[in-house]
């Protein structure tokens, strides 16, 4: 880390998905103290678009360099998040999302362990968007075929479209 | 949805709201239709994929017009899958009258072992399949295709078909080899005479010495291509050892004499007693007497000697001398008491021909047991039944002469079998100081042939190999000397006739590549490459009854004589012997079709092709497969007539279906009392876990069918009642009013085992009615299993293919199961309808719609934006190891032989990050998922 | 952690095609498992570098999990393979630095297999309180040459 960063750290409480588990009042305290932190808040739905609009206010705000979400799956909600740090002019690439809804408050009941595991994610993703660099999307052509395999009333009707 | 009658709730025709649909795809300027492909593998990435497909052979080709008349002349009936085996198809056949594209295609499993096996390869199914329907001209010319002699083989062969015939792993095999007699006797009795095939004369000749089997089947083959063929023979008399050898009760010499006709009705010239060498023709003279090429089939004309004391002895002959006086002279000096020595046909023979001239008492002397016997197991019978004797496991030592120098004695060791020989069978070792002594006053050598090639090899450009056979290269079959070729047993040892049949067509054609374009690599490369098709050599089929061989008849008036002793089967014996081909090859390749068909559409040798597609999307729509009932055997399925799978029950109602639309029992009477069992397979953890979604629809659906069409009562036996579509709980209500018995309570049990008197001869069906809180049992005429919707059986073989995951047993995993459900994880590949899990046929064309929308917005964009996560090579850093080329699984790193190091194509980089993780030197990155970000990351989850 | 029993620290190295989605099918599942065990997303199991590993047990982990989608399966083909190649060799490594193999777990799940991705966390979790805390003093006897603080750096 070279020190210069200024990393935003947002905890999601997913209505009671997350925050009936882990709690991320105390998740949000211990990643503002981490280096390189310059703020970490938690919000109810980070996915909603006051939850996008903060993250985007705060980076112009707070020249924010790097942003941490904690919530859920990336697999769900990354590229949602990654489209809001791109509208407040960010590399969509120096963001990194930790994921405490379906690998820790879903599957763990233990409210303190289950904090404890969300914290030590939280710290595994600001450290590693320290290392991050801007990564530059490459659009490719489409070829303008499509193949349908299977010929019953699907396939028939996918194709006939 | 082609095979429904009738569709829920709306009770509209399936067949009239598919069909439109179906034609309109084979219509469509747009669609291009590949049926009868497969996916192979899939590369590339979202909006760029490659996929190679095969299009396997319909054997068929687009110039079909769909007359049928292929159909008409087919002799292979198959159950048709389309009717659920209730009614049979042909071998060509196309699924249903309105398939589209309306085009035939022939199902070829793969190549019968019969027809593997056989060394001349005669498509034996072709003409056993005809034979069984009646069509006997035609099965000859399939025999003659590949065989001058069906006659002939038809009563010597040893038949190597019948011993891989899969009807021999059921009950007995085919007799295939008599089925070839019965044709070619059936001829002969009608008085027909087979035309010579038509031949275009080339203006080249060929020389052929020797007329056995080799030597006429390449003179044969030869003729057929327009060589002028000439055919010189050493006795006075064609036919090599198929004269000389094999007596005149096993083989007519008029049958002989036809089949060497006809062969030389192709223009064949045949020139007797004109031996190879210097009292007759000399390789020289063939040459200057124009002669392009010259065939030897020479044969084994010598008999080999035991090398034992006494074996000089007046009284010890051999048997090829012995036979031949027999079969040529009609004249052979025969002892009283005769010993014959050997376990093969020729033993076989000799010993049977010296009861017809003379002998009171013949015995034959082998070193091994019966089982081992080379001869065929018919003919040891036969000679058994005449009367000769048989010493097993001894083996002669010394020949034993009297006063006079006469022959009396064979004084035998004692022998038992040990440890299997190369050729398989268990070798005879001595039993140390035992033997035996068998009286005897003449002794026929019958141990192995040699060829006569002294004369020969006194020309430089002959060799011998070391067990005193002609050398000649084992594919090209050309000898030392240029244009001279060599087959037959003079090459190979002796075989039988069909073995040097074959060693004489490898000449032939070697001969004809050698005349033409001289490839001779071609023999090497091509000439005994199997074919594409795999071996039907596992042919199982459970539950196929059991039927008796025929048997071949004997002739009464035969006797010991020369007389013919085996006839041909009559014309019902063979008809009904055919009949018992299981037809394992699907087509049996008899080739009729191709004249049936004025278009020439038929071309039986087409390949599966295999082509690369380039696409943008691809939507996976592969359907479901209906649960096998024969997994719960409690409900009878397979074991009671009257017990339907869900689709057969469907095809029944079908106005064009098995029974024209009545809903029939087996003995074609109308139920009086139907029984319908919901969730057969699934909502069971023995097997579906799953509820399928459409059974209760569709068991309503067949309530008020088997209402409407016979008014019989109903009895439905269900667990819970799932009628959540749009009209479905209404069509439930109507149900209940029309008077359907519902049971709620799943079904335990089908029997036909009757306890009160109003159940005899029913069907009952047990359960319990959890409602009422009893046990019931209901007797009924019929039962239809509402078996579940599963996943194909090869669902999870295209899954690997295509990169998709699965759940539920092989259903294919969509993305989200609520917000992407025709999505996969792989970005540019959609799901529509069974094959994501089971369901109704709206949500199947709703599936199938939003797939193609997905589809749609991907090339209508026109564009994709790819995840920056490919890797990358530090060319400062590479020690030009070459590990990731290894690594890679895309071929996407090249190596740049002047820097010496590696780099790494991005166009066909996926991102695995496989090469970075084992490149020792730490050149290697990937974007994203750098080294340092994940140390980073591993350092923070263990803080 | 509040109670006696020991805790070991697991990471995870999860492929993101099969076990990453395997792991979230459990959690929509709510099937419930230890919380020993920190993931890392990785693109494919055949990304996980030995060194990786090395670091994870230098840093403090008690055991790592490596979990990629079923041999056959791979969305890159043969990644995985490489994956199982790498792992029985990085297995002896491990043994000469005194670290017992048991502590490193090759698995497989697939994207439907959010049980088996539970049950294989309950199983390795249960393994390493069994192990106790990696201990750098060498759990077997190859370890008094060699030196684990001393070599890890290096790596």
């Amino acid at each position: 880390m070279n020190g210069t960063e200024r990393i935003g750290v947002y905890v999601c409480h997913c209505g009671t998905n997350i925050s009936h588990t882990v709690d991320v009042e105390a998740v949000a305290k211990y990643a503002a103290g981490l280096p390189g932190v310059a703020l970490a808040k938690e919000y109810k739905y980070m996915c909603s678009e006051p939850g996008q609009d903060m993250i985007q206010e705060d980076i112009k705000e707070h020249d924010l360099t790097r942003v941490v979400v904690a919530s859920c799956s990336p697999l769900m909600h990354e590229v949602t998040v990654r489209v809001a740090v791109w509208g407040a002019g960010m590399n969509p690439y120096v963001f990194q999302m930790s994921n405490i809804r379906e690998q820790c408050s879903w599957v763990h009941s233990d409210k303190r362990a289950a904090t404890e595991k969300a914290m030590r994610l939280v710290h595994g993703a600001v450290m590693r968007v320290s290392q991050h660099r801007e990564l530059f999307e490459k659009e490719v052509p489409v070829h303008p075929d499509v193949m349908v395999v299977g010929a019953g009333i699907a396939g028939i009707e996918a194709a006939l479209r | 949805m082609a095979m429904f009658d009738k569709t829920f709730p709306t009770l509209d025709c399936a067949a009239c709201i598919l069909t439109p649909k179906m034609v309109q795809v084979g219509q469509h300027p747009n669609i291009k239709l590949m049926t009868l492909s497969e996916v192979e593998a899939l590369s590339g990435y979202v909006g760029n994929f490659k996929v190679q497909v095969r299009q396997h052979a319909r054997y068929i080709t687009a110039d079909c017009t769909g007359c049928g008349e292929c159909v008409e002349v087919c002799p292979c009936e198959h159950p048709s899958e389309f009717e659920q085996g209730m009614n049979q198809r042909r071998a060509v056949y196309r699924a249903f009258p309105q398939a589209v594209p309306n085009w035939y295609s022939i199902e070829k499993r793969g190549v019968p072992m019969c027809e593997d096996t056989c060394p001349i390869h005669t498509r034996t199914q072709g003409y056993v399949n005809l034979i069984a329907h009646g069509d006997y001209a035609n099965a000859l010319k399939v025999i003659r295709d590949v065989n001058p002699f069906p006659a002939t083989l038809g009563r010597v062969c040893h038949h190597p078909c019948e011993s891989e015939c899969q009807r021999g792993f059921h009950d007995e095999p085919v007799a295939i080899c008599a089925l070839k007699r019965f044709v070619a006797d059936w001829e002969d009795e009608q008085g027909l005479a087979p035309e010579p095939f038509k031949t275009k004369p080339n203006g080249k000749k060929v020389a052929v010495i020797g007329s056995g089997p080799a030597g006429l089947t390449a003179a044969y083959d030869l003729a057929r291509k327009g060589y002028g063929v000439t055919i010189f023979e050493k006795y006075d008399k064609p036919g090599g050892l198929m004269r000389t050898g094999i007596p005149a009760f096993r083989l007519p010499r008029d049958v002989l004499d036809r089949e060497i006709n006809w062969i030389l009705d192709h223009g064949v010239e045949l020139k007797l007693n004109s031996p190879l060498g210097d009292v007759g023709v000399t390789l020289d003279d063939l040459e200057s007497k124009g002669y392009d090429a010259t065939i030897l089939a020479l044969g084994t004309t010598k008999g080999k000697a035991l090398g034992i004391e006494g074996e000089e002895l007046p009284g010890v002959v051999n048997c090829l001398e012995y036979l031949r006086n027999a079969n040529l002279r009609d004249e052979v000096e025969t002892g009283k008491r005769v010993s014959v020595v050997g376990g093969g046909n020729a033993a076989i023979d000799s010993a049977r021909t010296a009861l017809r001239y003379g002998a009171e008492e013949v015995t034959i002397i082998y070193r091994r047991t019966r089982d081992e016997m080379p001869a065929i197991g018919a003919e040891i019978i036969a000679a058994e039944h005449e009367g000769v004797k048989m010493h097993f496991l001894v083996n002669p030592v010394e020949m034993m002469d009297g006063v006079d120098g006469q022959l009396t004695k064979v004084r035998c060791q004692k022998m038992r079998l040990g440890e299997p020989d190369e050729s398989g069978r268990r070798r005879p070792v001595p039993i140390e100081g035992e033997f035996i002594e068998v009286e005897t006053d003449q002794c026929i050598l019958a141990i192995s042939q040699l060829p006569d090639l002294d004369f020969l090899v006194k020309d430089e450009d002959f060799d011998l190999t070391k067990w005193a056979t002609l050398k000649a290269d084992p594919h090209t079959c050309e000898t030392g000397h240029a244009g001279v070729f060599a087959c037959g047993d003079a090459v190979t040892g002796p075989s039988t006739v069909v073995e040097a049949m074959a060693s004489g067509r490898q000449a032939a054609t070697a001969v004809d590549i050698f005349l033409t374009d001289g490839d001779m690599d071609y023999m090497r490369r091509e000439y005994h490459r199997p074919t594409d098709l795999p071996k039907m050599d596992n042919v199982r089929q459970p539950g196929l009854p059991t039927v008796k061989r025929e048997e071949i008849p004997l002739n009464p008036d035969a006797g010991i004589t020369l007389k013919e002793v085996e006839l041909a089967f009559t014309e019902e014996q063979a008809v009904a012997e055919a009949k018992r081909c299981l037809v394992c090859a699907g087509c049996s390749d008899c080739r009729v079709c191709v004249d049936a068909c004025d278009k020439g559409a038929i071309d039986h040798l087409m390949q599966d092709e295999v082509s690369e597609i380039d696409v943008g999307a691809i939507i996976v729509a592969t359907g479901f497969e209906l649960f096998d009932s024969r997994e719960m055997p409690r409900y009878g399925y397979g074991r009671y007539d009257n017990v339907l799978s869900s689709l057969e029950f469907e095809r029944m109602c079908h106005a064009s279906g098995p029974t024209e639309g009545k809903i029939i029992t087996k003995d074609g009477r109308a139920p009086e009392a139907v029984a319908i069992l919901h969730c057969v397979g699934s909502r069971d953890e023995n097997h579906l876990e799953h509820c399928s979604r459409v059974c209760c629809m569709y068991s309503l659906k067949f309530a008020h069918l088997v209402l409407d069409h016979t008014g019989a009562e109903v009895y439905n036996f269900y667990i819970d009642m799932r009628a959540f579509g749009k009209g479905y709980e209404e069509f439930y209500k109507r149900l209940l009013n029309e008077g359907v018995h519902f049971i709620r309570g799943k079904a335990a049990e089908v029997t036909n085992v009757a306890e009160l008197p109003e159940e005899e001869g029913k069907l009952i069906v047990i359960g319990e009615d959890t409602l009422l809180g009893m046990n019931r049992r209901v007797p009924v005429d019929m039962v239809i299993l509402s078996g579940g919707l599963k996943p194909r059986a090869d669902a999870d073989e295209l899954a690997r293919r295509l990169h998709l995951s699965c759940m539920q047993g092989d259903f294919f995993l969509e993305k989200h199961p609520k917000l992407a459900p025709v999505d996969t994880a792989t970005d540019g590949i959609f799901l529509a309808g069974a094959c994501q899990g089971a369901k109704d046929i709206p949500d199947s064309v709703a599936q199938g719609a939003a797939a193609a929308a997905g589809a749609l917005v991907l090339v209508d964009r026109g564009k994709v934006v790819l995840e920056p996560i490919t890797s990358s090579i530090d060319d400062e850093v590479c020690s030009g190891c070459k590990l990731c080329l290894q690594n890679c699984p895309y071929d996407a790193i090249e190596f740049d032989t002047e820097k010496k190091i590696s780099k790494i194509v991005e166009e066909l980089c996926k991102g695995c990050g496989t090469c970075v993780a084992g490149c020792p030197s730490g050149a290697a990155t990937q974007q994203g998922f750098e080294d340092d970000q994940i140390f980073a990351e591993i350092t923070g989850n263990l803080s | 952690m509040a109670t006696d029993q020991f805790e070991p620290r697991i990471v995870g190295f999860l492929c993101r095609w099969c076990s990453y989605t395997g792991a979230d099918l459990a959690g929509t599942s709510r099937i419930q498992y230890p919380p020993n065990m920190t993931p890392i997303r990785v693109m494919c199991s055949g990304r996980v570098d030995p060194t990786f590993v090395v670091q994870a047990f230098a840093e403090g982990a008690d055991g790592v999990m490596i979990a990629g989608c079923h041999p056959g399966d791979c969305h890159y083909d043969v990644g995985n393979y490489r994956a199982m190649r790498r792992v029985p060799m990085l297995k002896n490594l491990l043994e000469q630095f005194g670290i017992s193999p048991e502590r490193l777990m090759l698995t497989w799940v697939s994207a439907s297999e959010g049980r088996k991705f539970a049950a294989d966390v309950v199983t390795f979790t249960e393994t390493l309180r069994r192990l106790g805390p990696l201990n750098f003093a060498g759990e077997t006897k190859a370890t008094d040459e060699l030196n684990l603080k001393e070599t890890a750096p290096a790596v």
